[in-house]
């Protein structure tokens, strides 16, 4: 008598497809989250020294302009 | 845009004031208006209309995000530095994205304040600021 294996290799490739596209996130959910999580997270509570606020500031500084 | 040196420092302690204010003389800025709040500021913003802002973020009343959304409001081209004693991450985010041009810690060296503040002033104003005179 023979029994068939459901666990072949085709039917685990196509559970792994299923699974990807029942994990699906839309990006401005991800973007949100993300956005939630540096705002409340501990990253966003780390303290800066002055040098790397410096650096977060860099293009934002005026610049000065060659003079004529 | 021309500077006038006019120079409004914005923080509810008065020591913090009175320090910031001796900073700027010995830039040779005599002319500094100072709040207690954000809502003092808006107010001394629109009547004196200010070179420069020297903003703290902890404030009662209004707080200093709020005071720089409203004054980039009045002045989309304000020149707004915070000072502030808050260093973490998202304060220093969330001031660039409200448009302050630099973000300097409280406990940053006098020296290094100077240094910064001319640098700003010089870019933004176009002008030369003499080195400051020797502390007293």
């Amino acid at each position: 008598m023979s029994t068939s294996n459901p666990k072949t290799p085709l039917a685990n490739a196509a559970n792994t497809f299923n699974a990807l596209h029942a994990i699906r996130y839309s990006l401005p959910e991800m973007l949100a989250e993300l956005e939630m999580e540096r705002a409340s997270g501990s990253f966003s509570q780390e303290k800066l020294h002055q040098d790397e606020i410096a650096k977060l500031f860099e293009h934002r500084k005026p610049r000065h302009e060659q003079k004529k | 845009m021309t500077f006038n040196g006019k120079i409004l420092i914005v923080d509810d302690e008065p020591h913090v004031r009175l320090y910031v204010s001796m900073i700027l003389r010995s830039l040779g800025f005599s002319t500094c208006i100072e709040a207690s709040n954000g809502r003092e500021a808006i107010e001394c913003y629109e009547r004196e209309k200010p070179d420069l802002v020297l903003l703290d973020i902890n404030m009662p009343v209004m707080d200093g995000f709020e005071t720089l959304k409203q004054i980039r409001a009045i002045n989309h081209e304000a020149v707004v530095i915070m000072l502030t004693s808050l260093a973490n991450r998202h304060s220093v985010e969330e001031s660039a994205q409200l448009g302050a041009v630099y973000y300097l810690r409280k406990d940053t060296p006098r020296l290094v304040i100077i240094n910064e503040l001319r640098d700003i002033l010089q870019s933004a104003f176009d002008t030369d600021i003499p080195a400051p005179s020797p502390a007293p």
